[in-house]
């Protein structure tokens, strides 16, 4: 890792990532103001297909919490930290220019994807942290304290990290391959939307829950993590996720012929 | 700095091929440790190629480069800590000052930047500038700011690509002085552009390419000096031919005027002229210009 270049991303994201932290500060802090004040009063009306989205629920706080974690709100939020900073990391500095100056200084490619990768890893783990400091927040102001496993949601933040990281890493293969944002944004964007749809697909339509196994987001089971329920299959594959593509951009990207920017 | 029994650059039948396209064709430079060294050719003839290639931003399809002994595939690191590079369009991020962007690159490659107020003088890059956002650059000074960032390090080879591209005339002078300090003290430079006189200007020798292959490669003195003058003489009276003269050619007549081009030892033609009324000669050095074109003309390989 480049300690300097990585410092760079982060200083060239600083505004981005504290937005997405704090939009997961609030996100967090929501979950038990919602449960307490909104979904308490309204669970029995609600019918189970409305109630139930993913593997969460609205019926118990762990589930509600496991929800908010699902929530498409969520998934767009943390993906503008693990899709829109790993792109332009490379293809973006290609199309740009800044690349070819950026590779002009003794810096292996594999360093730069490395740090790159360990940077967005690092970004991630602060905006999702952010969403369990708000969960803690918000559960110590509705008084819910006593129904959040702290080690546990210590736990599903690590997991979620693995799950939003194996997004980063696909976006970094994305962003190693190509010469422009938009066909690795394509990819990256085509990858998580296909994997999003498959495991909601499956929540609605029973028929299409075979399709769920298929897609990240399942192997993310907040509600069994609460619980106290690892998956060690789930683990491996979110793990696999994100060593594939990663290996792939770091065999890659220094292979790869840089002619000059158009 | 590297032994002078190493060249600087060498390529050894470099070439390379986009598909079908043939970028570059068996080229076979040497440049010497010290020199100025300019790589000549109009847009699309391989020049950025050859640079990409020395620099390890593409793989050659076959041959091999070295600069100051380094294989440019397998050392290429090592090699990068020793080279400056100014592309042709040096990007910088348009949200940091000019400082931060020479601070962010010099602190990614791991060096000193020993020579930047050196080099921001010569190229009357100010404090006050540097620290401006470059987004609120010009053009000639984010090309200012190239070369600072291309030297800054001081680096014992540099490339520059197009370097004079969007400075201002009193900067271009400055820039060439600067270039001649960078080589009395042994730097050296490898300069290619498509602004022959810039290069007839600056450079000890000269690369011509074409479309990939190398025409020539020779000390631009060496280049000028073979190739044919323009002459032109008037006479007191109607002009005579001068054709039977060794070393004249195309030869035109036009009362008490002629015009010829000239080529070789120029005592035959002068031992000749003082014979006849002469009132006034023209004998034009030939210029690098003339050298190009005419090899880009004939076809010449």
């Amino acid at each position: 890792m480049n300690a300097n270049y990585f410092i760079h991303l982060w200083r060239g994201n600083l505004i981005k990532v504290a937005a997405v932290t704090c939009g997961c500060l609030v996100w967090g802090f929501l979950v038990p103001v919602i449960d307490k004040s909104v979904i308490s009063s309204l669970q029995t009306a609600l019918p189970a297909s409305i109630a139930n989205f993913g593997s969460g629920t609205l019926n118990t706080f762990p589930g509600v919490i496991t929800l908010m974690f699902e929530h498409p709100f969520l998934v767009a939020l943390v993906s503008t930290v693990a899709l829109a900073i790993t792109i332009p990391a490379l293809a973006g500095q290609r199309q740009r220019g800044t690349l070819e100056m950026l590779l002009a200084r003794p810096i292996r490619r594999s360093t730069l994807v490395a740090t790159v990768a360990l940077a967005v890893a690092s970004m991630l783990l602060l905006v999702l942290f952010a969403m369990v400091v708000g969960i803690l927040a918000g559960s110590s102001v509705e008084g819910l304290s006593d129904q959040v496993p702290v080690r546990e949601l210590l736990v599903v933040w690590l997991w979620s990290a693995l799950l939003y990281g194996a997004f980063g890493s696909f976006a970094l293969a994305a962003s190693a391959t190509s010469n422009r944002n938009g066909p690795a944004a394509s990819w990256a964007l085509g990858f998580l939307i296909a994997n999003y749809f498959f495991e909601v697909l499956g929540t609605f339509w029973d028929q299409a829950k075979a399709w769920q196994p298929y897609s990240l987001f399942h192997h993310f089971q907040a509600a069994d993590i609460l619980a106290g329920r690892l998956s060690g299959v789930d683990l491996m594959v979110l793990g696999l996720a994100i060593v594939i593509p990663l290996a792939y951009a770091l065999y890659v990207f220094p292979r790869r012929d840089l002619p000059a920017p158009d | 700095m590297a032994g002078l029994d190493v060249p600087a650059i060498v390529t050894e039948n470099l070439s390379k091929r986009y598909g079908s396209v043939r970028a570059l064709v068996d080229l076979d430079l040497s440049v010497d440790c010290g020199e100025i060294f300019g790589f000549l050719g109009p847009n699309g003839a391989g020049k950025s190629t050859t640079i990409r290639l020395l620099l390890g931003y593409i793989r050659p399809t076959s041959g091999r480069a070295a600069i100051l002994g380094l294989d440019t595939q397998r050392q290429h690191i090592e090699i990068l800590r020793r080279v400056g590079y100014l592309p042709s369009y040096a990007v910088f991020e348009e949200v940091v000052t000019g400082l931060q962007a020479l601070d962010d690159l010099a602190g990614v490659a791991g060096t000193k930047p020993s020579r930047r107020a050196e080099i921001c003088e010569w190229v009357r890059l100010d404090d006050a500038t540097l620290r401006r956002k470059v987004r609120d650059y010009s053009k000639g000074t984010r090309r200012k700011l190239g070369v600072v960032q291309a030297l800054q390090h001081d680096p014992e080879v540099v490339i520059m690509d197009e370097p004079t591209e969007g400075l201002d005339p009193l900067v271009q002078h400055s820039f060439y002085a600067m270039l001649e300090q960078l080589r009395q003290e042994g730097k050296t430079i490898f300069f290619s552009s498509h602004v022959i006189s810039e290069v007839e200007r600056v450079c000890d020798r000269v690369a011509i390419i074409r479309q990939g292959s190398l025409v020539t490669v020779e000390h631009i003195s060496t280049l000028v000096a073979r190739r044919q003058r323009h002459v032109e003489a008037r006479f007191h009276g109607p002009a005579p031919d001068l054709s039977s003269i060794p070393g004249v050619t195309n030869v035109f007549v036009d009362r008490d005027t002629v015009t010829c081009r000239f080529a070789g030892d120029v005592r035959p033609l002068l031992q000749h002229l003082v014979t006849l009324q002469v009132r006034d000669l023209t004998i034009e050095q030939a210029r690098l210009e003339d050298v190009f074109l005419e090899l880009y003309g004939e076809g010449e390989v």
